[in-house]
C-alpha cells in the first residue's frame, strides 16, 4: 500500500470516483486532493518547508490536464524546475477525459509522466500499478 | 556662314570644309570635270566664319563648256536645323518603337473588318508568333469560339461610338494551337490617319486565371466540408439528446429513499448532477451552433438602455441578492444597428460573470457606458471584481470551456457565445483586467 496518493483534477466528481476506487482497491493511506495545478505547487512549496520525516510528499501523482488557473501542462513545467527533489519520490500519471490524441503522445513522450489513463479510472488500472515492477519498488 | 562677298573671292573652296568630308568632295569634284550639267545633291560640313562647322547640302551645274562660265555653279543651302529637326523625330521613333518592342504586352492594331496591321513583337514571348506573323490575318481567326461572341460585341461597340472599350478577358490561340486568357482594351483611333485601326492593349492573364480556377475549387470544397461538418454536429447534438433525456427521466423517476447504502446514495447524487451538468453543456453547444450557423441574422435599430432594463429586470434576485450596483449612461449613443437578443444575450452575460466573480472584499458595482467612433458604437462594461491575470488568459478569454476560476456555475461558455454572437453581426470584443481590481470588456458595433 503506498502511503499518499495526490489527484490534480478540477472536477469534483471525478475526484470523489478515483477517491472510491483506490479506497475500494486499498492503494494507499490517504488521498490529497487538489483542484487545479497551482494548488498542487502550493501544496509542494508547503511541505519543502516541513521537516522532511513530516513531509508527505505522493508516491502517486494522478493529473488531469484541462484545468482552470493553472493545467497539467503547465504544472509539469513548474514542477520540473522548481521540486527536482521530489522527482524520485514521486510518480505522476496523466488521468484525463481528453480524446486528442495528441495529449496522449505528448504525456507518453514526457519524461517526468511515467502513464497515461484515459478516464474513467477503473479497476483494471489500478491493478495493472501492482504488478507492473517499475512501479512496485514504491510500495512499502 | 558670317562671310562679305569679298571674302571668300579667290580662296580655295578645300579650305573651307571640314577635314573628314574633303575627301568625297574631292572625288566628286575630280568626277564632275568629265561631266556636263546638273549634278546629284551632296552633303559636306562647311566652315562658317565664326568658326563652327554648318551642314550645307549643294547641287553643282557644271558649265565648262559654256564660256560664258568656264566653271562649276554651286546652289548651297544650310541644312543644320533641318537636320537636327529630323534627328530629334528620328530618336522618338526609335523609342517608341523599342517601348513597343521591349514591354510585355502585346500591342496590335487592327482594321474596322478586323484585320490585323500590326502585331508587336511581343507577342513571340508569349504567343510563339514573330513581329508582324500575323499580319493580314482577321484577329476573329484566334479567338476561343466561346469567347468570340462577347468580344465582338465589344468590338462592334467600339467601333460605333469609338473612344476605350472595356477590359475584356478571352482566350487566343497560340502558334502551338493551344488557347490562353488574356486581357485586352482597345483604343478606337480609326480617324488617325496615322494609325487607321484599332489600338488594341493586351496581356497574359493565364497565371491569375488558373489561380482564380484553384481558389474556385478550394472554395468549393471548404463549403462542402463546411456544411457536411455542420451536419455532423447537428447529427451528434441530437443522437445525444435523445438518451439523455431519457436519464434525466429516469434519475426523476427514481425514488431515493429505497437506496439503502450511504455509498450507492452518494454515487447516485453524483449520477444526478454530472447528468444535469450533461445537459447543460449539451444546450451550451446546441446554442453556439444555432449562432454559427445563423448567417442571417436580423438586425434592427435596437435601444441600450431598453435591452439592459429588460435583461436587470430577468436576473433582478441576483442582483438585490448580491446588492450589485449597476450604472449606465447611453447617452452619446443610444441606438445600434444589432440583434436584440443578441444584445441582451451579451448584458446577461458579462452581469452575470461580474456578479459571479465579484470581490467579496467590496460591493459588486459595474458600469456600462456607450460612446459614437468613427463609424461604430462603442460600448464598455467595467465592474470592480475580482479580475484575473492578463498574461494567462489573453489568448484563451473567449475560447471554448476555458474556464479561469472554480467556480460551479462556471461552463467556460458565456464569453464564448458573445464573442461568437457579436463576430457574427462584424463586431469585436476586447478585455481588460487587472486582478483585485476589475474587468473592463470593449465591445465595438459596427453601425
Amino acid at each position: 500500500m503506498l502511503d499518499v496518493v495526490m489527484t490534480i483534477d478540477d472536477d469534483s466528481m471525478g475526484q470523489m470516483l478515483s477517491e472510491i476506487i483506490l479506497s475500494d482497491q486499498q492503494f494507499c493511506d490517504s488521498i490529497v486532493k487538489l483542484y487545479d495545478g497551482k494548488m498542487a505547487l502550493d501544496y509542494f512549496e508547503e511541505q519543502s518547508k516541513l521537516p522532511i520525516n513530516e513531509q508527505k510528499i505522493p508516491s502517486l501523482v494522478l493529473l488531469d490536464i484541462n484545468m482552470p488557473i493553472l493545467d497539467g501542462w503547465d504544472f509539469l513545467n513548474k514542477y520540473d524546475a522548481e521540486f527536482k527533489r521530489f522527482h524520485s519520490r514521486t510518480k505522476i500519471i496523466v488521468l484525463t477525459s481528453s480524446l486528442d490524441p495528441n495529449t496522449e503522445i505528448k504525456a507518453v513522450e514526457h519524461p517526468l509522466i511515467f502513464k497515461y489513463i484515459a478516464k474513467p479510472l477503473e479497476n483494471k488500472h489500478i491493478d495493472e500499478l501492482k504488478s507492473d515492477p517499475t512501479f512496485c519498488q514504491n510500495f512499502n | 556662314m558670317g562671310y562679305d562677298p569679298e571674302e571668300l573671292n579667290g580662296r580655295n573652296i578645300f579650305e573651307l570644309v571640314h577635314p573628314d568630308d574633303k575627301n568625297h568632295i574631292g572625288f566628286r569634284f575630280q568626277d564632275s570635270l568629265h561631266k556636263e550639267g546638273i549634278g546629284e545633291l551632296f552633303e559636306y560640313r562647311f566652315l562658317s566664319k565664326s568658326g563652327d562647322y554648318h551642314l550645307i547640302e549643294s547641287v553643282g551645274n557644271i558649265q565648262f563648256n559654256n564660256p560664258g562660265f568656264n566653271a562649276i555653279i554651286l546652289i548651297s543651302r544650310d541644312i543644320t536645323e533641318k537636320r537636327k529637326a529630323e534627328d530629334v523625330i528620328k530618336a522618338s521613333e526609335e523609342k517608341l518603337r523599342s517601348l513597343v518592342q521591349n514591354i510585355s504586352d502585346i500591342i496590335t492594331i487592327v482594321s474596322a473588318n478586323g484585320e490585323i496591321l500590326y502585331q508587336s513583337a511581343s507577342a513571340k514571348q508569349l504567343m510563339g508568333y514573330e513581329e508582324n506573323e500575323l499580319v493580314k490575318r482577321n484577329f476573329v481567326d484566334l479567338v476561343h469560339p466561346d469567347d468570340y461572341q462577347r468580344l465582338m460585341l465589344s468590338f462592334q461597340n467600339l467601333i460605333i461610338n469609338g473612344g476605350i472599350s472595356e477590359l475584356i478577358e478571352f482566350r487566343v490561340l497560340n502558334k502551338d494551337g493551344s488557347y490562353f486568357y488574356i486581357e485586352a482594351q482597345a483604343t478606337n483611333q480609326i480617324d488617325n490617319p496615322n494609325i487607321k485601326g484599332l489600338v488594341v492593349n493586351s496581356r497574359d492573364i493565364s497565371i491569375r486565371k488558373r489561380a482564380e480556377e484553384e481558389k474556385q475549387i478550394l472554395i468549393k470544397e471548404l463549403t462542402k466540408n463546411n456544411a457536411d461538418l455542420r451536419q455532423f454536429s447537428y447529427i451528434v447534438s441530437h443522437n445525444l439528446r435523445a438518451p439523455l433525456t431519457n436519464l434525466i427521466s429516469m434519475l426523476n423517476l427514481l425514488d431515493y429513499s429505497t437506496i439503502s447504502t450511504e455509498r450507492s446514495q452518494k454515487l447516485l447524487e453524483g449520477f444526478k448532477s454530472t447528468t444535469f451538468r450533461l445537459n447543460d453543456t449539451l444546450n451550451d453547444l446546441i446554442n453556439i451552433l444555432l449562432v454559427k450557423n445563423n448567417t442571417n441574422i436580423q438586425k434592427d435599430t435596437i435601444s441600450f438602455d431598453a435591452s439592459l432594463n429588460r435583461v436587470i429586470k430577468s436576473v433582478s434576485s441576483l442582483i438585490t441578492e448580491t446588492k450589485t450596483h449597476i450604472t449606465s449612461d447611453f447617452s452619446s449613443a443610444q441606438l445600434i444597428r444589432f440583434n436584440e437578443p443578441y444584445l441582451e444575450s451579451i448584458f446577461l452575460n458579462l452581469i452575470t460573470n461580474s456578479i459571479r466573480y465579484s470581490s467579496d472584499k467590496r460591493t459588486p458595482e459595474i458600469i456600462i457606458h456607450s460612446e459614437q467612433k468613427k463609424g461604430s458604437v462603442i460600448l464598455t462594461f467595467s465592474d470592480n471584481g475580482i479580475g484575473f491575470n492578463m498574461d494567462l488568459v489573453k489568448d484563451k478569454i473567449f475560447g471554448l470551456h476555458q474556464k479561469f476560476h472554480h467556480h460551479p456555475e462556471s461552463r467556460g461558455i458565456g464569453l464564448y457565445l458573445i464573442h461568437a454572437q457579436i463576430t457574427s453581426l462584424e463586431g469585436t470584443i476586447s478585455v481588460d483586467s487587472h486582478i483585485n481590481k476589475g474587468t473592463t470588456f470593449t465591445i465595438s458595433f459596427k453601425n
